[in-house]
Order: C-alpha cells, then sequence, then structure tokens
C-alpha cells in the first residue's frame, strides 16, 4: 500500500510538472491571497536567475507601482501588509545587488514580520524550490483551477450590478478615515528613532555594494498628508539621509484614495507617471 | 516541564493510594484529593486571568499577579486525565495487574500522563483504555498501513485544508466583516467550520499515527461530525474524547438523565457550560458551552414532546439546522468578544448591497471541497460501488501526499494548542 501511495504521488507530480511546462505563461502565477502574492513577489526574484538594476521596496502603498509602466530592469519588491524591512533583508540574500533601490517611506513604523522572512527562506523548502520550479508558491495546483475555471464560474452563478460607490461602503471609508487621522495625530519620537537607525544598519551593507538609493513618499489621503506624525517621519528621514535623493510626495488634493491610504487605480497611475518623470532627475 | 513532572508525580501518588486502599473512606478521600489538585492546578494556570479580570479591579496587585501567571501548553489535557487515572482507579476499572509495584506503576503512570503524541492537544486517552497497553513494543504492534494513512489524512487536514482556509478566514475580524457582502460573510463562517474541524481533526489523526508508530492505539476524536442529524448526535462525533470525558466524568455522576427532566435539562447545560470553559479562558467560552447546552436541552424536549416521521426531507432539515447553529457557535472561537459575533450576524443580514467577493468564495469552495467528499465518502461507504472504488484508495491517498508537498498553506499553530 505504502509503495502504492508514493507510487501515485509521484505520477501526480510528473503530471503537475508536464501541465506547468506547458501551459501557456499567463495561465499560472496568479496569487490566491495576500500572503501568496507577497511569497509570489519575493520568489520570482530571489528563485530567478535574471537580474534586475531596479528594485522598488515598499508596502501595500507601492505594491502597484508598476502596473505594467517599467521595463524588465524593474522589480517591484513591495508587499501588502508588511513593511519596508522584509524587502531590504531580502536584498541582504541577493548575490548581485541592484544598482539603484528605491525605497517607500511611507510605512516606516512598522515592524519587520519574521515569520514571513522564516518563511520564505525556510532551511528545508527554499534549497529545494531552487532546484524544483514546480514547488514554488506560482505553480500550486490550486491556482490552476482556482482563477481560470471556479472564479470565472462563481462570477457566472452570483453575477452583481452593484456599485463599489455604495453609500456603506464610502461611510465606511470616511469613518476609517476619521480613525486613522487621531492615529497620525500621535508622533512616537522613540520609534522614528529606532526605525531609522534600522533602517541605517540595513542600508549600509547595500550601499557598500555600490547601489545607489532613493527615497520616495506615495500620496495619501489629503486629511492625513501633513499630519503631524507624516511631517514627523518626512522631516526624520531628511535629517538622517541628507544623502539620498527624496522624491517628495505630490499635491495630495490631486489624488483620491480607496480607503485613506490606497490609491484608486486612476490615481495610481497618475503617481506611476510623477514618479517616472522624477526619476528622470536621478 | 516543571508542571508536567508535578503533575505526573501527584497523579501517581494519588491513584497509587487509592488503588492500595482497602479502606473505602480512605480510598474515597485519596480520591477526592487527587482530583481537586488537577483541577486546583488547571484552575490555577487557565483561569487565573478570567478570575482577575471578573472578580478584580485593575489597580488591585492581585490583578497582575494572577494576570501574569502563564498558562503552560497542554494542560488542559494532561490534567484531565490525570483526573480520569485517579477516577478510574477509584472505580477500580484498571485490573490488579496494571497496578504494579511502585517503581513500575510510577514509570506507567508517567508515560500515560506525558505521552507526546497526544500531550498537546489531545486526544484526551482515558486511563482505562491507555495503561492495560503499556508493554514492550515490537514491530508486529505497529499497523503500518493503518498508520500512514492516518499521517497522511492527518497532515492533508492540516496543511492543505486549514492552513490554506485560514487565509481566507482571517477575514472574520472586526472591522474587517463589516465591508464584506452577506454572501461573503456567510461562506466565511462555512469556510471556518471546514477550518475548525480540519484543523483539530487533522491534529488528532497525527497523534493518531504517531501513537501508532510506537505500538499504541488511540481512539478516534471525530466520525464525521458535520454528517450529524441532531445536536446529541454530533456531540457523539466531534471531540469524542472531550464528550466521552465530560459524560463520563461529570455528567454520569451528577446523575445524567436519572433524576427527573429538569435535573437532567441543569445536567446538560452545567456539562456544556464547563466543556465551554474548557476551551478558554473567557466567557465567551461559556456562553458557547450555555449555546450548545440549550441546543441539547431543546432538542431533548421536543423529541420528547414532537413525534413526526422521519423521511430524506426531514433527514436534510435536521442536518442543515445542525450544521447551520454548529457554525454559528464556532463564531464564538473566532470572535470572543460576544460583541463582535453579534456584529457579525448582524452584517451577514444587513450586507445585503454590497458585491460578493469573488475570489474569497472561490477558494474558500475548493479548499472545503475536500471535507464534502469526506464527508459523502463516509455516507457512501455501505454502497457497491464504493466498495469497488475502495481498492483503488491509494490513488486518494497519493493525492493528498501530492497536495501536501505542492499546495500546503503556511503553517500556524493549530487552533487546539491555544486550550
Amino acid at each position: 500500500m505504502l509503495k502504492n501511495i508514493i507510487f501515485s504521488a509521484l505520477v501526480f507530480l510528473v503530471i503537475h510538472y508536464l501541465i506547468v511546462f506547458f501551459s501557456p505563461p499567463n495561465w499560472l502565477g496568479a496569487p490566491q491571497n495576500q500572503w501568496q502574492a507577497n511569497m509570489i513577489r519575493a520568489e520570482n526574484l530571489i528563485l530567478s536567475d535574471t537580474y534586475f538594476e531596479k528594485i522598488i521596496v515598499g508596502s501595500s502603498l507601492s505594491v502597484n507601482l508598476n502596473y505594467g509602466q517599467f521595463d524588465h530592469t524593474w522589480s517591484n519588491l513591495s508587499f501588502s501588509g508588511l513593511s519596508i524591512y522584509e524587502g531590504l533583508e531580502i536584498i541582504h540574500h541577493l548575490e548581485q545587488k541592484p544598482k539603484y533601490l528605491f525605497i517607500e517611506i511611507n510605512v516606516l513604523l512598522r515592524d519587520k514580520d519574521t515569520f514571513f522572512l522564516e518563511h520564505l527562506f525556510n532551511p528545508i523548502k527554499y534549497p529545494i524550490k531552487k532546484k524544483l520550479s514546480i514547488l514554488k508558491e506560482s505553480q500550486q495546483p490550486v491556482s490552476l483551477i482556482g482563477e481560470p475555471l471556479l472564479y470565472h464560474l462563481i462570477r457566472k452563478l452570483m453575477p452583481s450590478n452593484k456599485s463599489n460607490n455604495n453609500p456603506k461602503i464610502v461611510d465606511i471609508k470616511k469613518e476609517l478615515v476619521q480613525k486613522m487621522s487621531k492615529d497620525y495625530d500621535i508622533v512616537p519620537i522613540d520609534k522614528i528613532q529606532n526605525q531609522i537607525a534600522l533602517l541605517k544598519k540595513l542600508l549600509t551593507p547595500i550601499e557598500n555594494h555600490g547601489t545607489k538609493v532613493i527615497l520616495f513618499e506615495m500620496p495619501i489621503d489629503q486629511a492625513l498628508c501633513n499630519t503631524p506624525l507624516t511631517i514627523a517621519i518626512r522631516q526624520a528621514i531628511k535629517n538622517a539621509f541628507p544623502q539620498y535623493f527624496f522624491i517628495e510626495h505630490p499635491d495630495c488634493t490631486e489624488y483620491s484614495t480607496s480607503d485613506g491610504i490606497h490609491l484608486d487605480h486612476d490615481s495610481a497611475l497618475k503617481f506611476v507617471n510623477y514618479f517616472k518623470d522624477k526619476i528622470q532627475q536621478i | 516541564m516543571l508542571l508536567l513532572i508535578f503533575s505526573v508525580a501527584i497523579n501517581i501518588i494519588s491513584s497509587y493510594l487509592v488503588g492500595i486502599s482497602t479502606n473505602q473512606t480512605r480510598k474515597k478521600w485519596c480520591a477526592i484529593l487527587g482530583v481537586t489538585i488537577n483541577l486546583i492546578t488547571l484552575a490555577f494556570f487557565k483561569y487565573s486571568g478570567l478570575i482577575a479580570i471578573t472578580f478584580f479591579n485593575s489597580a488591585d496587585t492581585l490583578f497582575d499577579f494572577l494576570n501574569t501567571i502563564p498558562l503552560p501548553i497542554g494542560i488542559s489535557f494532561f490534567t484531565f486525565q490525570g483526573i480520569s487515572l485517579v477516577v478510574d482507579t477509584y472505580r477500580d476499572e484498571l485490573t490488579t495487574e496494571e497496578k504494579n509495584k511502585f517503581p513500575k506503576y510510577g514509570l506507567n503512570v508517567a508515560l500515560f500522563i506525558s505521552f507526546f503524541p497526544q500531550l498537546i492537544a489531545g486526544p484526551i486517552v482515558k486511563a482505562h483504555d491507555f495503561i492495560p497497553q503499556i508493554k514492550t513494543k515490537t514491530r508486529k504492534d505497529i499497523h503500518w498501513e493503518d498508520v500512514i494513512k492516518y499521517l497522511i489524512l492527518g497532515y492533508f487536514l492540516k496543511s492543505f485544508v486549514a492552513d490554506n482556509l485560514k487565509d481566507y478566514t482571517y477575514w472574520i475580524a472586526y472591522p474587517f466583516f463589516e465591508t464584506k457582502s452577506s454572501i461573503t460573510l456567510i461562506f466565511m463562517l462555512f469556510g471556518y467550520s471546514m477550518q475548525i474541524f480540519s484543523d483539530f481533526a487533522g491534529y488528532s489523526l497525527i497523534a493518531i499515527g504517531i501513537a501508532g508508530l510506537f505500538g499504541y492505539q488511540l481512539k478516534q476524536n471525530f466520525n464525521f461530525p458535520y454528517i450529524a442529524q441532531s445536536f446529541s448526535d454530533f456531540w457523539k462525533r466531534w471531540h469524542i474524547s472531550l464528550s466521552s470525558f465530560l459524560k463520563e466524568y461529570l455528567y454520569f455522576p451528577l446523575g445524567g438523565n436519572r433524576k427527573g427532566k429538569v435535573r437532567t435539562y441543569i445536567n446538560l447545560l452545567l456539562t456544556m457550560i464547563l466543556g465551554g470553559l474548557w476551551h478558554g479562558a473567557a466567557w465567551s467560552y461559556a456562553v458557547w458551552g450555555l449555546f450548545h447546552g440549550i441546543l441539547l436541552a431543546t432538542e431533548r424536549l421536543l423529541q420528547d414532546l414532537v413525534h413526526i416521521r422521519n423521511n430524506h426531507i426531514l433527514k436534510t432539515v435536521k442536518f442543515s439546522v445542525v450544521f447551520i447553529m454548529v457554525s454559528i457557535g464556532w463564531l464564538l472561537f473566532k470572535l470572543p468578544e460576544f460583541s463582535d459575533a453579534v456584529k457579525y450576524i448582524y452584517s451577514i443580514i444587513h450586507n445585503t448591497e454590497l458585491n460578493p467577493d469573488y475570489s474569497n468564495i472561490t477558494y474558500i469552495i475548493i479548499y472545503s471541497t475536500p471535507i464534502i467528499v469526506y464527508h459523502i465518502s463516509y455516507l457512501l461507504r455501505s454502497t457497491n460501488s464504493y466498495n469497488k472504488v475502495k481498492k483503488y484508495s491509494y490513488l486518494a491517498y497519493g493525492f493528498m501526499l501530492f497536495l501536501i508537498l505542492t499546495n500546503s498553506g503556511t503553517s500556524q499553530e493549530f487552533i487546539y494548542f491555544q486550550f
């Protein structure tokens, strides 16, 4: 029985490998959830032989920064729900450091998620994934059926024409911004200093490899854009890193968000153009 | 570790004294002492925080002290096993051969209490089931096929089903669920029912499989609970080791159903409230227990008053009612703040105008499908077609092994470790 079980598992692995090998490129790699999206993003860098000259490190605020607007020399190592420190730790693991490193400063105060890094660099799975690509997150069997088959089927079975500008959602968003503005009035000076020190510690070895560091700030809801906290972070960054080029946020009144901090689709595209203009000056 | 050693020592001494006592009164008092020490240990380490919050002011020194007492892992399980040992010895349910000379007896009890496969999250093993199995083991005592099947199925339920579903039921948290549509909330609750079953049943199967590697047979802890057509049936299928423990060591000693209807209902409610509190030191767990107690009592009352002939439609209605009510009860596990659970139900009723979260719903369906198939296979087990297909079960286990390797979710602590 055990031999039959192992043999059939191997057969399924081979079938899966063949499906992945012969599938059209766009069929695979759709993340099932936020965590997996982060893992796929990270694995696309660390398990790839491709060299990326320019890397963006950030949070969910900058996760959609490429939108197909940047060429193959770019890699976006922004992670939804995480901080900038995971991206920086990943860059430490790269043999070849990028030529340019763009760091989002909006989430400076968010702490590093060691669980994510431990999972990514698991001492057993990581070396195996380097050899066996079918074990990568982007090639999970459920991803093959989830997105292409069931997702669209579920949409057809449960059609919905409801507006996303539902008054209830609008009210909740307003409430969210109001709650956040209370948090943005508080300036945790010690925390800012500690995070700056951590950032310096992580950047020094990267810079020693010749990487040029550029800092940038994403626009957020105008009610939060120039609060005591955002001003304090901005100033602390400028004082600590005067040697770095700093792309300041554009006029926040010209941008709209879905929840106070994440740009909606049109605003995200607008910011990409702003960002590209600014990096021409570097 | 020290607490485990203490628990082992107390249970060895108290059960040994119970076993060798010829004086009935002395025997009884030794048993009471043994059970009481186990309960005090459990109460001190597990419920000190709850006692602090309920009875003391946050400015009190005692409040701070009680809140800093740590919760040792596995305490709910090994203290119950200690109680089982003392009571079984008192009831003479252990044979004379098992009441060996003290050194050997001590070692046997130490093994029983600290047996690692089930130490941390069960199944709760009763002394009269385990201690008779203690002897020198050989390879002949290992049923390899069963062990492999338990381990594969257990890891599949845990790493493929539960660890993936958690990424979608994560949004059953305040305030995230307030922006989800009614249908999404219903699917998430359904997904959580599947997740908690897979997590716990998966762990239990792994524990049974590992115990089997050492030649020890542990009893099943789950018996396809989501096909239950009554709440009493559900509790004969869910966390069987706990429900049978509560029945044997609490419900029956309280009088069970032998002391009239009113007393039966009281005994049911009390047993379920205490069973709920066993799960966690928070009043929400007591409410969960009370919820199930009310369901059981109401069911018993209706069974006495109403007699309807069972047919397929009625069976379907009964199964649906049980599943829905049990799932609603799980909300109190996921949302320990009672007000959040109420808000969740409120959101289900009122968020009808919001768009469904198709991605969330899709993956909940995908990862819940194995549980549905698992339960359906049980329902079809006596059919001819099932018996024909059964000889190819190695394909199912091979497929599960393949999915464990290629599609496991990120590991998280077993839900029942917190108890």
